[in-house]
């Protein structure tokens, strides 16, 4: 049965080797992270690689979580702004500085409250989806047959996703 | 549009609360954004995307065997993605930091930009922008001055 890596350092063959072990284990996820990033953007910049297969699954990920994900945006932004604004009110009146409330307003959602939510609803409403189409296809044996017809897995099921992602910066 | 719907109901309840011009705190609001959010805004909303789309696609990818792993997937690449977020939103903001420090005017130069442009703002009636005149003198702000002397 194959264990977790962290189960390794807690139940003892050295706190030094486990760190080792850890090390290992992020730099090579870290790596194939990005050589996979950097296959995506290489494959996008190419006029070649958006075939029709890859403008329609584009297409369809952008409809679904972008375009579907706009009224949860909205009523994120409307009830953030609302809480954020109330309670900056509340302590900046009570400090006696309320003429800084809508710097600390602009610092509190732009730099703060939108690229989070904006990573948030991201993942709440895509990252999920992504994965479990991607796994099941996998499990049904569709990649291994992608796979066997020479397609570049890269190019037909990251690339679209990752660019429609790239594009939802809705923050 | 997070932005736009939270700025509006921002004004909404301020005007609710009706102790503050919204006109005043809108103005206060535009005077407070400078380059470095629009930097903060779009690295820490670009860069995580591509993270999280990638580690979705490398989680689903590695899966293997029958279709109850498929959840146990699902459920890594989130944790993956949040973790990956909260650690690129907080170095991007050390970074973003420390290059506001060396970018950014300081304090006395901003004094020395604004010294008499509003002067004029005061005379035009639009206390908000610099009306055009950018009074910059590099000399006052002891940029150029000797450290020798």
């Amino acid at each position: 049965m194959r264990v977790p890596f962290y189960s390794q350092i807690l139940t003892g063959r050295g706190i030094i080797s486990g760190m080792g072990r850890f090390f290992r284990y992020f730099l090579r996820n870290t790596f194939y992270l990005g050589a996979i990033s950097s296959e995506c953007v290489a494959g996008a910049v190419r006029p070649s690689s958006w075939v029709l297969p890859v403008r329609q699954r584009f297409t369809r990920q952008i409809l679904f979580g972008g375009v579907e994900a706009i009224p949860f945006t909205m009523f994120a932004g409307v009830t953030a702004g609302i809480v954020l604004t109330l309670n900056s009110y509340k302590f900046l009146e009570f400090t006696g500085q309320i003429d800084f409330l809508g710097p600390v307003l602009s610092i509190l959602v732009i730099r703060e409250a939108a690229p989070f939510f904006a990573c948030v609803i991201i993942i709440s409403a895509s990252a999920s989806a992504i994965t479990t189409e991607i796994a099941m296809m996998r499990v049904n044996g569709e990649v291994d047959l992608l796979e066997g017809q020479g397609v570049n897995l890269v190019q037909f099921l990251v690339m679209p996703v990752r660019s429609d992602l790239r594009w939802r910066r809705r923050g | 549009m997070f932005v736009a719907c939270a700025f509006a109901a921002s004004a909404i309840a301020i005007l609710m609360i009706g102790r503050i011009s919204s006109w005043a705190f809108f103005n206060s609001i535009f005077d407070a954004i400078v380059l470095a959010d629009f930097l903060n805004l779009i690295g820490r909303s670009t860069v995580p995307a591509f993270l999280i789309g990638v580690i979705c696609c490398h989680e689903g990818l590695r899966v293997s065997g029958p279709v109850t792993v498929v959840p146990q997937a699902v459920t890594k690449a989130m944790l993956r993605a949040v973790a990956v977020t909260l650690i690129f939103s907080a170095a991007f903001t050390v970074l973003i930091e420390q290059v506001a420090m060396h970018v950014e005017p300081t304090q006395f130069a901003e004094e020395c930009l604004t010294t008499v442009s509003d002067r004029d703002c005061e005379a035009s009636g639009r206390p908000w922008d610099f009306c055009g005149h950018f009074n910059f003198q590099p000399e006052a702000t002891g940029v150029f001055i000797d450290a020798d002397e």
